[in-house]
């Protein structure tokens, strides 16, 4: 008979196994990406593939010697952060409403806007924004991005507003704390774990999203994503410098989420209410 | 502090109807108990006096002031919650102060209130810390001190003790009472728990199904039921309810008993009952509470009826016998609770007399439940 503390042994030991082989599947293209980049141009395609080669920054030193790699990371940036924050400012209060009325329909109409594929959107805007005067700049990869980041959002927080006891709210209506001040005062400080991930995961979506970027940007707001594009050439690609590209586009959100993840601490409602 | 008045006021949701059309009024400084079962709508006409909940007709008046449309934060109320409702971020000192902060009172006048509040119920150390590093005792308290320190015209708690265990219900129980007592404002209160109601209250609010079965002071309720429905929710245990017809009318009224005994019933009608109903041949309950009936020997003199010890519940400084009565053993099926001395001596099974506090009985149609008069 297998002891209690023998099974909690194999039990831990089986979840370990089990994490380590799906974070194997998972880094092998990132270890990939990074290794491809330290490796000189006939090297990256040599097959079968080396592991162990003489390392390089070249691809690097050549990346930010002949593209402007600031310049684009800078307007991935700002699209990135005001894209996030104008999709969690209208998602918020819509999730709030949302789950306070519960009615479903809204989130509904919103999830159908994220699963519809870009190009159902992208010759419609392309005119619309031309007439409009605005293709080229950063309000238009802005706006376009925030429908992306907007439904990601208010799918994120939905379930976190909806496992707050109503109570909570119905108090501070009680102590005169209502709309914008239940908001800011009340619901954001009990949804913050929620509104790490929804930050996380829409600056993660409109940094990497590429389409809206490729047909309403231009050259002055071309994103990193788009540019990295340039390396793929009609008869040969650079894969070097793509790779290199690769990972320092990796590399912003991978901050991100290593200066949010302290947010990320659930049960911060615990005790409000008797549970 | 202020007076409530609540006239002909009704909730619906749709087509389904809360409370049909319910008047009200609670004085100044009184604590007022509503009680019922789950779903009389008790809770909802707290609400509504809130402010959380519309009001689809009638009005509420605070302080002679119809409120109807006016924002929960413009009644001038507070209210406990049956789950505290504290705010988790907020340590105990921001919770009891965040509706001055949110009404822009000033520091001082905060900080007075808060200390007065956290004084009055004991949580000073607890000021720094936040509700997850409290018992479910100590929130409520903080719960309470929120109200406290809002100096509201009223005070309304929805269920606020029934999330606590036995003990610490008991102890916050006398709390809120000593509150009142203290504070001397108009206190709404919500139970389903009749201790509570009883002991608690000034005046006590029966609801059933959205409508006042009965309201006035506890005594009252006790001693006078105006419906069955009254007698066996107020009371613990409730009254006994003892079917029987009438062999003769008022006055002089003679029953026949479910053990086939004819007994006189020193009832008289009471202003405002039906003592048209009193009519002989009129099937009727025998309203009796526990401490109101003896036991004795069965032969013994004088005994009102007899029956069979079912049960004996001993509780510590006294007993509950559960005694079933009816013509034969085996056809005793009306139980009985009589509340007897710890070392009464009887065992289940065991026939057994049963006298009655004459000064102290109820009689009830057995039709509609509706007092016929009471001795």
């Amino acid at each position: 008979m297998v002891s209690q503390s023998s099974s909690r042994r194999i039990a831990a030991v089986s979840t370990t196994l089990q994490v380590f082989a799906v974070a194997v599947v998972l880094l092998i293209p990132v270890i990939w990406m990074a290794l491809s980049s330290l490796k000189r141009p006939g090297e990256v395609t040599r097959y079968p593939p080396t592991v162990i080669f003489d390392p390089t920054l070249a691809n690097y030193a050549k990346l930010f010697a002949e593209v402007p790699f600031f310049e684009y990371g800078l307007n991935s940036l700002i699209v990135s952060v005001v894209s996030t924050l104008l999709g969690l400012a209208l998602a918020l209060p819509c999730a709030f409403a949302i789950s306070w009325h519960s009615v479903s329909w809204p989130a509904t109409i919103a999830l159908i806007t994220r699963m519809a594929p870009g190009t159902l959107f992208v010759l419609p805007w392309f005119v619309l924004f031309s007439n409009l005067g605005m293709t080229g700049g950063y309000w238009v990869l802005i706006l376009t991005h925030t429908v992306i980041t907007m439904p990601l959002a208010l799918w994120v927080l939905l379930p976190y507003f909806d496992a707050l006891p109503r109570s909570i709210f119905e108090s501070a209506f009680v102590d005169g704390c209502r709309g914008v001040k239940c908001l800011v005062h009340i619901a954001i400080p009990l949804v913050l774990p929620g509104l790490m991930v929804a930050i996380i995961l829409s600056f993660i979506a409109s940094w990497n999203y590429f389409l809206f970027a490729l047909v309403l940007g231009g050259i002055d707001t071309k994103t990193l994503i788009v540019a990295s594009f340039n390396f793929v050439g009609e008869g040969a690609t650079d894969w070097g410098r793509l790779m290199a590209a690769a990972v320092l586009i990796c590399l912003p959100p991978l901050v991100l989420i290593f200066i949010m993840q302290r947010g990320l601490i659930s049960g911060l409602s615990g005790g409000s209410v008797k549970g | 502090m202020a007076n409530v008045a609540i006239n002909s006021v009704v909730k619906r949701y749709g087509s389904h109807v809360i409370l049909p059309n319910l008047s009200l009024d609670i004085e100044d400084g009184e604590f007022c108990v509503l009680v019922g079962p789950s779903g009389c709508g008790k809770s909802t006409l707290l609400r509504m006096i809130a402010g959380l909940e519309s009001i689809s007709d009638g009005t509420v008046s605070i302080d002679g002031h119809v409120v109807n449309d006016r924002l929960p934060s413009d009644r001038d109320i507070a209210m406990v919650f049956q789950d505290y409702a504290l705010y988790p971020h907020m340590n105990v000192k921001n919770n009891l102060s965040f509706a001055m902060r949110m009404r822009g009172d000033p520091a001082a006048e905060i900080e007075k209130r808060v200390s007065y509040a956290a004084k009055v119920l004991q949580i000073e150390p607890l000021l720094e810390r936040k509700p997850k590093a409290l018992s479910g005792g100590q929130r409520q308290r903080v719960a309470m001190g929120r109200a406290i320190v809002r100096e509201p015209k009223v005070f309304l708690f929805d269920e606020p003790l029934s999330n606590l265990d036995a003990k610490l219900r008991v102890e916050m129980r006398a709390e809120i009472k000593r509150l009142h007592q203290r504070l001397s404002a108009t206190m709404i209160y919500v139970t389903h728990d009749q201790v509570e109601a009883m002991t608690l209250a000034d005046k006590i609010v029966v609801l059933r199904a959205g409508h006042i079965e009965q309201l006035g002071t506890p005594a009252e309720l006790y001693r006078y039921p105006a419906t069955t429905f009254v007698a066996s929710f107020i009371g613990s245990p409730a009254m006994n309810l003892i079917p029987a017809r009438l062999a003769q009318a008022i006055v002089g009224l003679k029953a026949i008993l479910p053990d086939g005994s004819q007994s006189a019933l020193p009832v008289l009608a009471r202003p405002g009952v039906k003592a048209e109903q009193a009519k002989a041949g009129t099937d009727v309950l025998v309203g009796l509470r526990p401490e109101d009936l003896e036991l004795v020997a069965a032969d013994a003199p004088d005994i009102w009826m007899t029956g069979w010890v079912d049960v004996v519940e001993p509780l510590g400084a006294e007993a509950l016998v559960l005694v079933k009565t009816g013509p034969e053993q085996a056809q005793a099926t009306i139980p009985l609770t009589v509340r007897s001395p710890n070392d009464c001596g009887f065992r289940p099974g065991e026939r057994v007399g049963l006298r009655i506090d004459a000064s102290k009985c109820a009689l009830f149609d057995a039709g509609d439940g509706q007092a016929i008069g009471y001795a």
